[in-house]
């Protein structure tokens, strides 16, 4: 390990600068600030002084240090504005905590800002600190919300139509849910939340803890989908969840049968080919379904 | 340059950036404007509502591509994935070029998602012009290349920005996208003096401007795109249009957005810059 004040020369060439500088700006702030101190043990104002001018007003750390907040602020900035509903749950001061170790452990691997929170829901799940009792709920929100996201821009493939259908041997063709559609499973009633939320003053919200809204206790099987180009969340059956559930994966009609056996025991044969009749023609309606290109016909 | 070569020999006048905050304004009222710039990213996307809008958009209006995520700086290739959602959105706005920024975002896979500045070396240079080459190749559209705004300068630059700037377009034989804001907040970022900056880039490159507003924080300026432009800005501004002509011009708005009347109101302002300057000429 480098001694303080020993650590390692960077390289100098355009690849080493760079490499320096990004580790070093996308650490986290400190007290609002550039971390006073380099992780090689040498001060950060040693380590910004080997590679950035300083000017007659600032230091190279101070210039290093917009840097530095700057990325935070875009980033935590872009997560408040895709998850309002989780900032309005754990409240501003637990959230950027909560984003902020997600960053950390996480930093953006794609162009654009909107993936940034693709893997919240999952950190939220996996990392209990510093909200142990609320990472449960958090996480629904979390994938909620990215839902959301995804229900906003994500491709609309040509769906199934009623001439399909009517083709021969069409109960054999793989069918696929739209990319853009999401089906969850949720402890609480988080679509209600989150349309709450939505029409809420989230700035008064969150100052005031005894304000801050909570979805309540209800087991919810929901559909993130949209309509017109406008989002809309819809509420299912557990048998209607089952069947979306496989549909995103990819099956057809005839299969369906088999797929559901675990799920369908306390069901009829009539019951089961029931539902999957009506919710079959409800999603035929809705343009949910399309035909898998890459599966056609199962034999 | 009114038009040249690396704008695809347009002249478009004075435009806006298209924002969220307005589509509903321009779908229901229609309002009169040379033109829009979209953020290319905001767009490269597979479906949903951005695309209706800008369908919507590209029915009435010209618009032309901005980018915020190229990197041409960065270390590595060109993001395949990228360039080609590029390309697609391209062939779908008809977009005479397309510009982004002469900075860096990116390593090793992980995003900034900030407009970084780059030394000002000779390897910095032949990287940036290479990866120029080769998306203009791609595109098969100019691609110009924009000066950012800097907070910082690095001890291994080699020259000064506007000579960066040169080496950079020569070598690649690419456009310039001159943001005169940019140029106004990395002079007082880094002591030098804008008229330097413009007296010594290449002019003749120039396919279309930029002006947006900025915070000043008294020991360093922020190029925050969320005030109207500031008077020592449009005092540059006439210096460029006196030095190279009309030349098409976008207002850049993104944070505290007014009214797009208002907005659209700072833009045009641009017009009589140009026509005051244009007349004593």
């Amino acid at each position: 390990m480098p001694k303080r004040g020993h650590s390692k020369a960077f390289s100098s060439g355009l690849t080493g600068v760079q490499t320096l500088m990004e580790e070093i700006i996308t650490r986290p702030l400190v007290e609002g600030g550039l971390n006073q101190l380099h992780h090689s043990g040498d001060e950060m104002s040693t380590v910004a002084a080997r590679f950035i001018k300083p000017n007659s007003k600032l230091t190279s750390f101070q210039r290093l240090e917009i840097y530095n907040q700057q990325y935070w602020y875009r980033l935590i900035d872009s997560l408040r504005e895709d998850f309002p509903g989780l900032q309005a749950y754990l409240g501003e001061e637990v959230f950027e905590l909560v984003v902020t170790g997600y960053l950390e452990e996480h930093k953006s691997s794609s162009y654009t800002l909107r993936n940034l929170g693709s893997g919240l829901a999952n950190f939220l799940l996996s990392n209990q600190l510093p909200t142990k009792s609320k990472s449960k709920l958090g996480s629904q929100i979390a994938a909620f919300e990215w839902s959301d996201v995804i229900a906003f821009d994500e491709e609309f493939v040509e769906p199934v139509t009623q001439k399909d259908i009517e083709k021969p041997g069409f109960i054999n063709t793989s069918l696929r849910l739209q990319p853009y559609i999401s089906v969850l499973k949720l402890d609480y009633a988080v679509d209600s939340f989150i349309a709450k939320v939505k029409d809420l003053d989230i700035t008064e919200s969150l100052s005031d803890e005894k304000k801050r809204p909570s979805p309540a206790k209800r087991l919810t099987y929901c559909v993130v989908h949209r309509v017109d180009n406008v989002v809309h969340y819809k509420r299912v059956d557990s048998f209607a969840f089952e069947l979306l559930q496989i549909f995103k994966g990819g099956c057809s009609i005839n299969a369906l049968g088999e797929r559901l056996s675990s799920f369908a025991n306390n069901y009829d044969d009539a019951q089961i080919a029931a539902q999957i009749s009506n919710n079959f023609s409800l999603w035929t309606k809705l343009q949910w379904l399309y035909i898998d290109p890459e599966q056609g016909q199962e034999k | 340059m009114p038009a040249n070569k690396f704008n695809n020999y347009t002249n478009l006048g004075i435009g806006v950036g298209l924002r969220t905050a307005h589509y509903a304004h321009i779908l229901n009222q229609a309002p009169k404007v040379d033109w829009f710039e979209i953020i290319s990213e905001n767009y490269m996307v597979s479906g949903g509502r951005p695309l209706e809008v800008l369908d919507c958009i590209l029915d009435r209006y010209k618009v032309v591509q901005h980018g915020v995520a190229m990197y041409l700086g960065s270390p590595g290739p060109l993001d395949r994935d990228y360039m080609t959602k590029l390309k697609r959105l391209v062939e779908r706005t008809k977009s005479p070029f397309v510009s982004d920024h002469l900075c860096w975002g990116s390593i090793d896979g992980n995003y900034t998602h900030d407009l970084l500045p780059l030394p000002y070396t000779k390897e910095a240079v032949r990287r940036v012009a290479s990866k120029i080459k080769e998306a203009q190749d791609f595109l098969g559209v100019p691609v110009c290349i924009e000066n950012v705004s800097s907070y910082a300068e690095f001890i291994t630059s080699e020259m000064t920005e506007w000579q960066f700037i040169s080496d950079v377009v020569e070598l690649a034989d690419c456009g310039m996208l001159l943001d005169v804001n940019n140029v106004y907040v990395s002079s007082r970022n880094n002591e030098f003096e804008p008229r330097d900056f413009l007296e010594n880039i290449p002019h003749e490159r120039i396919a279309q401007l930029h002006i947006a507003g900025h915070s000043d924080n008294g020991d360093h300026v922020l190029d925050t795109h969320d005030h109207p432009v500031r008077s020592e800005v449009w005092q540059l501004y006439s210096e460029v249009i006196e030095r190279i002509g009309s030349t098409s011009t976008l207002l850049e708005w993104d944070s505290n957005i007014p009214d797009f009347s208002e907005v659209h109101a700072e833009a045009i302002k641009a017009s009589a810059f140009q026509l005051e300057v244009l007349q004593h000429a």
